[in-house]
């Protein structure tokens, strides 16, 4: 077996996302105008945002994966879930990492218990169960079962984060108020850049996490072969003396 | 191990460049009020009002604070960008690792069967 790493679109889209990605860094710090009430530090929303949303994507992901798993029984729909879930861990981090930063500038304190911000510690969390689980009971079959459902439910916190500032009063923004309401047209373009850059770095990290599993996968396949054929002649020659 | 080489020098050389030697940032003011704010600093280094000079004082400290906060948020996105990387990458190795070394030993085995 060979240890390949994924080639061809998938490569163009790891370059695609690097290029994007410091294209839309550039632009939040040089092309979209300062905030009026918040200055620079608003900046941040360029990657928060984005983040916000890939985390909820790689919810969706596991959800997808977890019910295709289910329905299938198939290793590559459990692959997709759990790599979904780790890249959306990471997404969700960077959210937890960069909302506090701008709290402390906007509202003078780190964090606060609003809804926006509980539900998404609940999405963290939940996140950190999924990839616990998986982690402590590697290879067991009932594992990718129990995770599925895990995933599942998990995925039902999605919509509560989103609506969470519809549902309850909270002090987290929705929208960046200028004097014409809404987003100014430069801030709209960077904003939209950085989505797009986000997304392709979703789904790159995604591809290789997948890429990831087959190889483990496969080498799981080899050292079955290899016991089985250690294995066999011991087995042989035990029947052989009785 | 040349697995994933390629991508990942990219990222790697795009995070040295971001976090190494990236853009130098200035604490500018809003941009429309660049042009008063640098005439306030005229005034103030010649001798201006005292007030006028807290002000703006003030107003450069709120911004300098800002910009910290800023690079910081940037800060922490491309350092867990990183580290996943970093880990996703040695974690691939490894395990890339472990299948050449279990091919070699069933080839190996092969060779005895023979």
């Amino acid at each position: 077996m060979k240890a390949r790493p994924p080639g061809g679109p998938w490569l163009a889209i790891d370059i695609a996302a690097v290029v994007s990605v410091l294209a839309a860094f550039l632009l939040a710090l040089f092309y979209a105008p300062t905030e009026r009430t918040m200055g620079d530090v608003q900046r941040i929303f360029y990657f928060h945002v984005p983040s916000a949303m890939m985390a909820f994507l790689g919810f969706v992901v596991v959800m997808v994966g977890s019910i295709a798993f289910l329905a299938t029984g198939s290793r590559r729909f459990d692959s997709l879930a759990l790599a979904g879930a780790e890249v959306g861990f990471l997404f969700c981090t960077i959210t937890l990492l960069t909302g506090p930063v701008w709290a402390r500038s906007a509202w003078g304190v780190w964090w606060t218990w609003d809804a926006r911000l509980s539900t998404t510690l609940i999405l963290w969390l939940l996140y950190v169960a999924y990839l616990m689980l998986r982690g402590y009971m590697q290879g067991d079959v009932r594992m990718r079962r129990f995770s599925a459902v895990l995933g599942i439910l998990g995925a039902l916190d999605v919509p509560i984060v989103y609506f969470s500032v519809r549902w309850w009063r909270t002090q987290h923004p929705t929208t960046f108020i200028t004097e014409r309401g809404g987003l100014e047209p430069e801030m709209r373009a960077t904003l939209l850049l950085a989505m797009l850059a986000i997304l392709l770095l979703f789904v790159s990290l995604l591809v290789r996490r997948i890429a990831l599993e087959r190889l483990r996968a496969g080498r799981d396949l080899l050292r079955m072969e290899i016991e089985e054929r250690e294995i066999a002649p011991a087995m042989g020659g035990g029947s052989d003396r009785s | 191990m040349r697995l994933h080489s390629k991508p990942l020098a990219v990222w790697g050389l795009t995070l040295c460049l971001l976090l190494g030697s990236g853009p130098r940032l200035a604490a500018s003011p809003r941009p429309e009020g660049k042009g008063v704010l640098l005439s306030q600093v005229d005034r103030a280094e010649a001798g201006g009002g005292s007030a006028e000079r807290q002000d703006l004082n003030a107003e450069r400290r709120k911004a300098r604070s800002r910009f910290t906060y800023l690079a910081l948020g940037y800060g922490l996105v491309w350092l867990a960008l990183g580290v996943y990387l970093v880990q996703l990458h040695r974690r691939t190795a490894r395990v890339a690792y472990e299948i050449d070394a279990l091919s070699r030993r069933l080839a190996g085995s092969d060779q005895d069967g023979m």
